[in-house]
């Protein structure tokens, strides 16, 4: 219980010093201390509206969200992690409904971490987009 | 509260992944609609805060279905960039009527389903 409010505090603290998440309207699921993160569809996320396929732009930083926050959980009281290089792969469209996304620390060193991050919608076992990419961690004696 | 600070590196995918796809959707030559395959970024220095972030993009090869893309960001100086990346589209099309009719999209726009109204079980932000 109180390990569950206590992580939750800390994503939702996370999620906090990210403007562009608030705007994405992204929101945690948490069961223990498994992250998940919703990207909640909106008419405005939509890239193609012929295809009603949700926004690669808008989907990529929803996986780049959940990253950053999965490595805040590493230490809350550090300032967030900064991208060094991302890559993205679309494997299927995006369609017009929530969205969510794990996200694995494959390797966290002193100075870069090496994260996973996998997108699905209807089924966990088939991802919508994935996400790795290397990031710096920022450290105390930095800002 | 929050300082305003450098941008988030989420908001220079959006805008590098919507200008490359941009530059992918004008090099066929009848203009296709485009789906991302891959974006690779590279995230180079931090934005200056407060700055206008422009983004060039070159679809420097194009086949039949894919378009490769190279682009840049940078707040004017295309020598000191924040970001560039490297992607790569496919087209969506594949010979729909009408992909290309401006009257046919506003309709597709107006007919996207609304979001649910429930409330998110997290944050009310």
């Amino acid at each position: 219980m109180s390990a569950k409010s206590d992580t939750e505090a800390k994503v939702k603290e996370a999620l906090a010093r990210i403007p562009f998440a608030k705007s994405l309207g992204i929101y945690p699921l948490i069961m223990g201390d498994e992250l998940t993160l919703v990207l909640p569809y909106a008419p405005h996320i939509i890239g193609n509206p012929m295809l009603k396929a949700l926004h690669g732009g808008a989907v990529g930083a929803f996986l780049e969200t959940t990253a950053l926050v999965q490595l805040s959980m590493v230490d809350t009281e550090l300032p967030l992690s900064k991208p060094i290089g991302i890559n993205i792969d679309y494997l299927r469209r995006g369609k017009p409904q929530d969205t969510y996304a794990r996200a694995v620390i494959a390797r966290k060193g002193s100075r870069v971490a090496n994260v996973r991050v996998n997108a699905w919608q209807d089924n966990v076992a088939s991802p919508i987009t994935i996400l790795h990419g290397n990031f710096l961690i920022s450290s105390d004696d930095k800002k | 509260m929050l300082k305003p600070k450098s941008c988030m590196g989420g908001v220079l995918t959006a805008l590098l992944d919507q200008a490359s796809g941009l530059a992918a959707v004008s090099s066929f030559e009848d203009m296709q609609p485009v789906a991302t395959l891959d974006l690779r970024i590279d995230y180079m220095r931090a934005a200056t805060p407060g700055k206008t972030i422009i983004a060039e993009a070159h679809a420097y090869k194009t086949t039949r279905h894919i378009a490769f893309v190279r682009a840049v960001a940078h707040e004017g100086d295309v020598d000191n960039p924040v970001a560039s990346s490297q992607a790569s589209f496919m087209t969506t099309a594949s010979g729909r009527p009408g992909m290309g009719n401006p009257m046919e999209r506003t309709k597709a726009i107006k007919d996207l389903p609304s979001a649910t109204k429930e409330d998110p079980k997290g944050d009310k932000s």
